[in-house]
């Protein structure tokens, strides 16, 4: 930050600036004071002393501070700079233009002011804007990066207005590109590119293939030339010219996969003949397309003995005979798809790959088909399990998992299922032993936990999480196994060991994105508050740096210009302010600030409510983006692979009404904050029909999660949560009626009863989810988390309003009030206690205890350490209860 | 038999399969970001017929007059494709930039103790040109490694016929006189 500034300005900022880079911004905000002292005025020192501000969230005296120097119109470099830095770090970058216009106003032919200003409107997509100041700069130097980034402009604004864009921006564009190629010998790829992207917006991609055989246009290699040829020959519908070049990719790498599939979807495309006999004297022509079933069958016989070893030919002959099939075109010159899956398993069945690579042939298949590959496979299965060695094991292991896929297992009677697995399970014990790698190993031991734990029989589970564990312990890369053994923990409830394995992956970074859906989702059910709190703190933080990150990079790439980059840094942008997570990560930290506050006065409350209101406006709940990876979980049987693909859209669906049930939770506390203050209560009214159509009505309607798979299995909390939501419903409408009757003498009648008699059936209803015949169902632990949420909500509620004007005018009812909400937490904290004796007593359903079995006695304490984290909730809510009733008594 | 295709911002989502190998370092987003707004040619990622990330590859070219070469910075490849040759079709691929990009050599390092890494990339040609001391720092965790060396393996471009920039001064240099350099 500190460059280009006068001498001595720089000897007296120097400490402050040593201070900031050291991250110790206490010490800078005392050293700008110190300086500030002798010099008042000095802004760039009160600018520095607003950035050691925001670093310590102090944003409203920051802002305030910035204000202030940004009304005495700064004109040197580096306070501009800092006021940028400070906006940046704000997320506010929508305030750095105004400052660069006003100091262009008195320096007008600052060719870095210029700069700056037209990185400012890049940063907020001002694309009309940045493209005059580009216009500025290139008539003020003539450089021909600033026509370039005129030009970029120009492409970003038609594209946004694709009218103005076809008549005015992209026909400039390409002068503008156009006359600087013609100036130089040789253009950078990058402006390449974008010398292609405006021909191919303006239409012309005639021009771009003429540019693209140019051989004076090198820059762009082999690949990527041929490529880029394609795509604008599919632009023209130059089927035939496809299909050439995808003949030639073929040719230049056989084992290039996408090209087949070129290949293959244009000759089908351009079908003149279906005679599917070997013509022996076949020769490949690269001038012409293949039209006809022969010339198709004669190049993959050619790649496949030019070849080698090579798997692309292999699989492209299934693939072709496939594709015939599905045409009913009887195919003579290769054997059936049967026979060819085989084959390619005898040739690669040792390669762990095998499996990825048939799945593209054998989910295509019909159900005839696939039944008579399942006998041949399984025949197949008999002769190697005879056969020893690594190779025959790893045969094995592809076959199981084919096998799987084709859903053989599923068909079987119980007992045969049971034979099978065992099988499975001994190859497990066997290449322990042996030499194979962890891979393989993977491959079965997640086989035999996938099937055994589809049942949902706890102790199927807790076997299940013994063999992976010994697996893990072995190898502890096995990644697979550690998300399973995860899943299973937090299935049964026991959210210390999952955290425990779970951590062992590692997460760090974008990844905590990508992979929230994993392990986050329990931690709030089971009550793990305090770790859920510090992952969405360090998340809030996580995405305040990573999105100005991005903007920054977006910046950069205009500056070393790799133009194509900036639509995908957008992207990547949007990502992550839009992410699902985010969301999810933002709304949880302001309700955990409320659950894990030890606040004991009504005053402690507001100040959690006024933080909130500070940041609920910036949570997105519309339009949100799913950043999830849900090809972690590896499965590999097909009923398994279709539900997973179902999962994504579920789970999107599952965390927006997640998102938007919290975010009712927060709103309606604040509403009826200002409600009781003076304001009247209308907004409610809104909000909550708003919650029953929005949320309440489409959780009712989520499909029934018990179906699912264990180990795909996506948040399930908004399901326990439908059984609460109508409650939330009542506890606000309620709250809105108690200040309508108390403070604005309205005729509605309030009644607590409504709500804690609701409040009652869902103790009732906890309690015999999780007790059962005297054990605990550890895995319906959530429905506790729930409740003892939904009081916490209650409380929040009606204290907000008996503890503002009611207090004095209706003493009576407020009283009424606070009495109901004690019962209330006396009775959770009953079936607290119920529950936690219980599980002392180690009687959980359906576990056979040994008390030296160590996954049983860890679920067990898991579910101990779960009930005394939740129990210490509501210790602390009585106590706040407590508090608010006394201040109610007449003072003795 | 793999496609290759540049990796993108969106792959960043999506590398997890890959990354959970412990040997593959997680770096923050502008990493990343840095390596794909630099110098996007280096950047490639292996796709699986079923479009399945199986590997990537990360690097750059840097390095004045005749040490202007390339630089792979991250090599990877998932335990499910590994063995299959992903590896040497990445390492092709980023030699054929760099030539594009007329350096005089490619260079990578790698742990001393990491012999299959070692052996792999003996195999495409690379020899260890010197040793790093300390290069690889430890973590501070209990079960962290200790700081290790690197080799700074070498492989000399068409522009370089006779391999002068195999041949180093030094063989063995500490960390701060690579970065002084």
């Amino acid at each position: 930050m500190a460059n280009r500034r006068d001498p001595q300005t720089e000897r007296k900022l120097r400490p402050l600036y040593d201070a900031l880079d050291n991250l110790n911004n206490k010490q800078a905000i005392q050293r700008a004071d110190k300086i500030l002292k002798k010099e008042k005025d000095f802004h760039c020192a009160k600018v520095l002393k607003a950035l050691a501000m925001v670093r310590l969230m102090k944003t409203q005296e920051a802002l305030a501070l910035l204000d202030e120097v940004k009304s005495h119109f700064p004109l040197d470099e580096s306070t501009l700079q800092a006021m940028s830095v400070c906006y940046k770090e704000l997320l506010q970058p929508e305030l750095i233009p105004e400052l660069y216009e006003t100091a262009l106003k008195y320096t007008p032919n600052s060719e870095d002011f210029l700069t700056q200003l037209f990185m400012g409107y890049v940063r907020i997509k001002e694309y009309k804007k940045q493209q005059q100041v580009a216009t500025r700069l290139h008539k003020l130097t003539s450089t021909t990066a600033y026509s370039y980034w005129n030009a970029v402009s120009l492409v970003f604004m038609g594209k946004e207005n694709p009218d103005l864009g076809k008549v005015m921006c992209f026909p400039l564009a390409l002068k503008i590109i156009e006359k600087s190629k013609e100036k130089s010998d040789e253009v950078a790829e990058e402006v390449f590119r974008l010398y292609l992207e405006v021909l191919e917006l303006m239409g012309k991609s005639e021009k771009a293939i003429e540019e693209l055989e140019d051989p004076k246009n090198v820059i762009i290699d082999e690949r990527e030339r041929r490529r880029l040829k394609i795509h604008f020959h599919t632009l023209l519908g130059n089927t035939e010219q496809c299909n050439i070049l995808y003949k030639q990719a073929l040719i230049a790498e056989p084992d290039c996969y996408d090209s087949y599939k070129g290949y293959f979807d244009t000759s089908f495309r351009l079908l003149t003949d279906s005679t599917s006999l070997h013509d022996p004297g076949f020769q490949v022509d690269l001038q012409k397309a293949d039209t006809s079933v022969q010339q198709m069958t004669g190049l993959l016989l050619k790649l496949s003995e030019e070849g080698g070893p090579a798997r692309g030919p292999e699989l492209a002959k299934a693939d072709l005979v496939v594709r015939l099939q599905e045409k009913d075109i009887e195919m003579c010159a290769f054997a059936s798809s049967s026979l060819l899956v085989l084959e390619y398993v005898q040739k690669f069945g040792h390669k762990l790959c095998c499996y990825d690579d048939l799945r593209v042939i054998i989910e295509r298949l019909k159900d005839s088909e696939k039944q008579e590959l399942i006998q041949i496979l399984e025949e197949y299965r008999i002769s190697v399990k005879e056969s020893n060695g690594t190779k025959a094991m790893q045969r094995l292991a592809t076959l199981h998992m084919l096998l799987h896929h084709l859903g053989k297992y599923r068909a079987l009677e119980s007992e045969q299922q049971f034979i099978a697995l065992e099988e499975i399970k001994n190859f497990h014990n066997i290449t322990l032993e042996g030499d194979l790698g962890c891979a393989y190993i993977d491959a079965f031991v997640l086989l035999y936990s996938w099937q055994k734990c589809d049942s949902r029989n706890k102790p199927d589970m807790v076997e299940s999480i013994k063999l992976l564990m010994t697996k893990l312990e072995q190898f502890p890369e096995a990644s697979a196994c550690r998300l399973l053994v995860t899943r299973l923990y937090e299935y049964l409830g026991a959210i210390g060991p999952a955290v425990e394995v779970y951590n062992g992956l590692d997460t760090k970074s974008i990844q905590l994105d990508s992979l929230a859906h994993i392990l986050y989702p329990s931690l709030i059910p089971l009550g793990a508050y305090n770790r859920a709190d510090k992952q969405a703190r360090q998340m809030e933080a996580f995405y305040r740096t990573n999105e100005r990150e991005v903007l920054e990079y977006i910046v950069k790439s205009y500056l070393c210009g790799k133009f194509n980059k900036v639509s995908e840094l957008f992207d990547l942008h949007r990502s992550l302010a839009y992410s699902i997570s985010k969301s999810v990560f933002l709304l949880d930290k302001l309700w955990l600030s409320f659950i894990l506050s030890s606040a004991n006065s009504w005053d402690q409350i507001e100040t959690l409510l006024e933080a909130t209101r500070a940041e609920i406006t910036s949570v997105k709940t519309d339009n949100l983006v799913d950043n999830r990876d849900y090809s972690v979980n590896e499965v590999c049987d097909s009923r398994h692979l279709e539900i997973a693909t179902l999962q994504a859209s579920t789970s999107y669906t599952h965390d927006t009404l997640y998102v938007n049930m919290r975010h009712f939770m927060l709103s309606s506390l604040l509403c009826l904050q200002d409600a009781t203050s003076n304001k009247n209560g209308a907004n409610l009214d809104t909000i909550v029909s708003q919650f029953r159509s929005d949320v309440m009505e489409k959780a009712a309607n989520l499909p029934d999660l018990e179906g699912y798979p264990i180990y795909i299995m996506v948040s399930q909390s908004m399901k326990v949560w439908s059984v609460y939501l109508e409650t939330f419903a009542s506890i606000v409408t309620d709250a809105k009626n108690l200040i309508q009757h108390c403070i604005h003498g309205s005729s509605t009648q309030f009644t607590v009863e409504n709500v804690t008699s609701k409040i009652s059936e869902l103790i009732s209803r906890t309690r015999s989810e999780l007790i059962v015949e005297d054990t605990i169902n550890s895995s319906k632990l959530p429905f506790l988390s729930s409740l003892i949420q939904t009081a916490y909500f209650a409380v929040l509620c009606h204290s907000c309003v008996v503890t503002g004007r009611i207090q004095r005018k209706k003493r009576g009812v407020a009283e009424g009030v606070m009495n109901s909400m004690k019962t209330i937490l006396s009775d959770i904290k009953s079936l607290c206690e119920d529950c936690h004796s219980i599980a002392t007593n180690h009687k959980l359903e359906n576990l056979t205890i040994d008390k030296d079995d160590s996954v049983d006695s860890r679920i067990t304490s898991s579910l101990e350490w779960s009930l005394d984290e939740m129990s210490g909730i509501l210790g602390k809510l009585s106590s706040l209860v407590n508090t608010l009733h006394s201040r109610l008594q007449p003072k003795s | 038999m793999c496609t290759l295709r540049p990796f993108t911002c969106k792959d960043l989502f999506r590398f997890n399969r890959v990354n959970f190998d412990p040997l593959t370092e997680n770096y923050g987003t502008s990493f990343y970001l840095q390596y794909l707004v630099n110098w996007p040619e280096y950047c490639t990622v292996a796709e699986s017929p079923s479009g399945q990330i199986m590997g990537y590859i990360l690097g750059k070219s840097e390095g004045q007059a005749e040490e202007w070469h390339g630089h792979v910075t991250t090599l990877t490849v998932s335990p499910q494709f590994r063995r299959l040759g992903i590896a040497h079709t990445l390492m092709n691929q980023l030699e054929k930039i760099s030539e594009n990009q007329k350096c005089y050599f490619v260079d990578l390092f790698v742990r001393v103790s990491n012999d299959v890494a070692k052996n792999m990339y003996k195999n495409f040609g690379y020899s260890v040109y010197r040793q790093i001391v300390e290069y690889y720092a430890g973590g501070n965790a209990p079960h962290s490694p200790p700081d290790e060396d690197a080799y700074d393996m070498r492989k000399a471009l068409s522009r370089d016929p006779d391999g002068k920039s195999l041949i180093a001064k030094k063989k063995l240099i500490k960390t701060n006189e690579l970065f002084s350099n």
